[in-house]
């Protein structure tokens, strides 16, 4: 019956052959690419690896076998996979631990006084661990391949006619079936006293979903790890870790015991990796693949030859890489299955970081042996060589370039991504700034003439068109308003008919005192000087302020009330006071352009005094405004 | 039989605050107990083996080496009562299973690390040819 079950089970592997791996290494096979071929023997370096009986050893057999001869080739494999129950050799695997088992002899004795059978292995016969293809003259065996099926190993044996199979063991994992990667299933011989341990523990991964005791011994029988005289005496319960009470205080302990920091791991592997790195770049400098002279097309060919076999190395270490960390992924899993989420993460945790490590190193060197093969090839910066611009075809320069090009091209596409176009509103603050002076100078008549649009434009870097449609729009936004604020104010202190009483004249001839042959009327600067108003209410100003040429002093003392906070308006720079007075003060500024007339010609100009007292003959809407210097118009 | 009456005893509807001490306390007889079983011992080797295939220098584990020394001499060895069968089967599994683990892990790093000399190897050879 379990014969049967075998040869059933090994012809659906022959037809669907899920989980094998096979790969041909023998040089007959053309299909192979070459850089593959390389690896491959670059990779072995032990010429026994793909010897019959090493491989026979990796699986459970004995060295013995290697008395018979080559000629008995078939005999041999007859002899050994001819009964199921026939003993060819003994299991390898016969300890639970080896490096533990000696600590468990010295200090269990207690414990195996009722227990002094618990070893562990795979079986008792090697073909109790195998399963193999049916019989000789089935489909497999002539397609002269020998299947090895095990829980945990995937092996393919080529074999061709009475040959002894010496060449091509593949070994692989497979990552379609994660819960049996790597993990043979395993038993305790019971005794009288010791029940069997293959009752808790399932073959699935480690250990699986629980199964009844027939299907679980019919299972094993099937697949060959138990015999039949020992299938009858399997304990009828079945014992799992995850749910068992004691699995969450043990890890626990376990952690206590032996919890490890990665800090000082870090230190040796990167210690390493920078003296690889730098042997790497001592052999890059001394060998010849950066040469500066010209390179004839032998060099060149070589140069791409080896190139293309480190971009080859560069995608089998990442290939590598990606499959370890899928088998330890599997590894992991079927361990969570066992001992619940997380348990694995422990001991995984650390292989990982020090694999990764290891990559990392080798794919840094192997980008450096890139790099320079590049330079001496004469590509630079990793632009690769379009149609059309290859070292025959065009000359050094010409692909610098188009590589500086390309780079710029980038860049305002980058800049482009990062700062997307909106159109600007406004005018630029400079330019605006400049017209804004001269508004608030010219502040009892901001009309502009044609030459003050002229020079306007100039400074500010406008067209004269611009100039004029922002006058327009200043005078409706920021002028008509503070005239019609001060003119409302005006209105209320009339009817509160509050007469000012301090009135500030000063002198008809009052002249510059400064001596430069120039002096600057300075159209862009404009500075608010708040009056500092004293106990007694008087006003104090700077008498430096007053020196400098065409100060014009604005007093609106007397238009403040009490609800006017000491606030700051933005388009106007003015500070208004509930107490004091606003004074605007337009000061020469040694930093900025400004218009420059002769000193002669200012004194000339007589400062023209408008009397404002005499509110009956004129009517203007600033008939208090007291203390009133305005400059002329020298245009 | 200890943690059978354990276990009663901590199933009861008590209040949150009362059920998590009771826990905590569970899980600490539960601690005691299973480190004074004998296998233990055999339970944290294969603790430390897994974790060992992670590293690469043996120096680094001078620390948990001492400790486990120190364990293993100042550990008195009691016989375990004949009622906690359930422990020994958790034991044994789990040192079984840590075992099985470190072989598995063993297996693709040995793989890997033998990749990983041979591509050295192929490159000092790339450099020592050009």
């Amino acid at each position: 019956m379990a014969r049967q079950l075998c040869e059933e089970k090994s012809k659906d592997m022959a037809s669907s052959s899920h989980g094998l791996f096979y790969s041909d290494v023998s040089s007959n096979n053309p299909t192979i690419q070459p850089h593959l071929m390389n690896h491959i023997q670059g990779f072995v370096t032990d010429p026994d690896m793909f010897n019959l009986t090493t491989g026979m050893d990796m699986i459970g057999f004995s060295k013995n076998l290697q008395q018979h001869s080559e000629s008995n080739g078939v005999m041999m494999w007859k002899s050994f996979f001819g009964k199921p129950g026939q003993l060819a050799g003994s299991s390898s695997s016969k300890t639970m631990n080896g490096s533990c088992s000696n600590f468990y002899n010295q200090h269990a004795d207690a414990y195996n006084t009722n227990k002094q059978d618990f070893t562990s292995g795979i079986s008792e016969t090697s073909s109790e661990n195998l399963v193999v293809g049916g019989a000789h003259d089935s489909a497999p065996w002539q397609e002269n391949r020998l299947m090895v099926d095990d829980s945990s190993l995937r092996c393919v044996f080529p074999c061709e006619g009475n040959q002894r199979p010496s060449q091509g063991l593949s070994l692989s994992l497979s990552s379609t079936n994660p819960l049996s990667i790597g993990l043979q299933s395993f038993e305790l011989r019971q005794t009288s006293h010791h029940q069997h341990l293959s009752d808790f523990v399932s073959r699935e991964g480690f250990f699986g979903k629980p199964v009844n005791a027939q299907q679980q011994q019919q299972q094993m029988l099937q697949d060959g790890y138990l015999s039949p005289s020992k299938g009858a005496n399997i304990y009828q319960g079945h014992f799992l870790i995850k749910n068992s009470k004691f699995l969450v205080p043990a890890q626990v302990l376990l952690n206590e015991f032996c919890s490890l920091g990665t800090k000082e791991n870090d230190v040796l592997p990167k210690q390493k990796c920078s003296q690889k790195n730098k042997q790497w770049e001592e052999g890059n400098s001394g060998g010849g693949s950066s040469k500066n002279h010209s390179l004839s097309s032998l060099e060149y060919v070589e140069l791409q030859k080896r190139k293309t076999k480190l971009l080859a190395m560069l995608e089998e270490v990442d290939r590598r890489y990606k499959h370890y960390r899928n088998q330890m992924k599997a590894v992991v899993s079927s361990f969570e299955a066992v001992a619940g989420n997380g348990a694995a993460t422990v001991y995984s945790a650390l292989a990982l970081k020090a694999m990764s490590r290891h990559f990392r190193c080798l794919k840094d060197g192997i980008m450096d042996e890139i790099e320079a093969t590049r330079k001496g090839m004469g590509e630079k910066d990793h632009v690769a060589a379009v149609p059309g611009t290859t070292r025959g075809e065009t000359p050094r320069l010409r692909i610098v370039d188009q590589s500086l090009r390309q780079q710029r091209a980038f860049q305002q596409i980058s800049i482009m991504e990062t700062h997307p176009w909106r159109p600007q509103r406004g005018l630029p603050e400079r330019s605006v700034s400049v017209l804004r002076a001269w508004l608030f100078e010219h502040f009892l008549h901001p009309y502009p003439s044609d030459v003050d649009k002229h020079i306007l434009a100039r400074q500010a870097g406008l067209s004269r068109r611009q100039v004029s449609n922002w006058f327009i729009n200043a005078r409706v936004r920021l002028w008509k308003p503070m005239v019609e604020e001060m003119y409302l104010e005006e209105e209320k202190e009339q009817e509160n008919d509050v007469a000012s009483s301090d009135i500030n004249v000063p002198e008809e001839d009052e002249k510059p005192t400064q001596e430069a042959p120039l002096l600057r009327i300075d159209s862009e600067c404009m500075s608010s000087i708040v009056n500092d108003v004293t106990k007694s209410g008087k006003t104090i100003q700077n008498d430096n302020q007053m020196d400098a040429f065409g100060s014009v002093e604005l007093d609106f003392s007397s238009y403040t009330h009490a609800h006017h906070s000491s606030g700051v308006s933005l388009t106007l720079g003015l500070q208004q006071h509930g107490e004091s007075g606003v004074s605007l003060a337009f000061l020469p500024a040694a930093t900025q352009s400004s218009m420059f007339y002769p000193r002669d010609q200012i004194q000339e100009c007589q400062t023209v005094q408008y009397s404002l007292l005499d509110a009956e003959g004129q009517n203007m809407p600033f008939r208090n405004v007291m203390g009133t210097h305005l400059l002329h118009d020298l245009v | 039989m200890e943690a059978r009456q354990i276990g009663e005893n901590g199933s009861g509807r008590k209040g949150v605050e009362e059920s998590d001490v009771e826990i905590k306390e569970n899980e600490e007889v539960l601690k005691k107990i299973i480190a004074s079983h004998p296998l233990y011992e055999v339970l944290i080797q294969s603790h430390i083996n897994c974790l060992k295939v992670g590293l690469s220098e043996a120096g680094e584990f001078d620390a948990t080496s001492e400790a486990w020394n120190k364990l293993v001499n100042s550990k008195s060895k009691a016989t375990p009562s004949p009622n906690t069968s359930e422990l020994d089967h958790f034991m044994e599994a789990y040192c079984m299973a840590l075992s099985k683990l470190r072989e598995a892990i063993e297996e693709p790093t040995k793989e890997t690390n033998a990749f990983i000399r041979a591509t050295y190897l192929q490159l000092k050879e790339l450099n020592e040819l050009n």
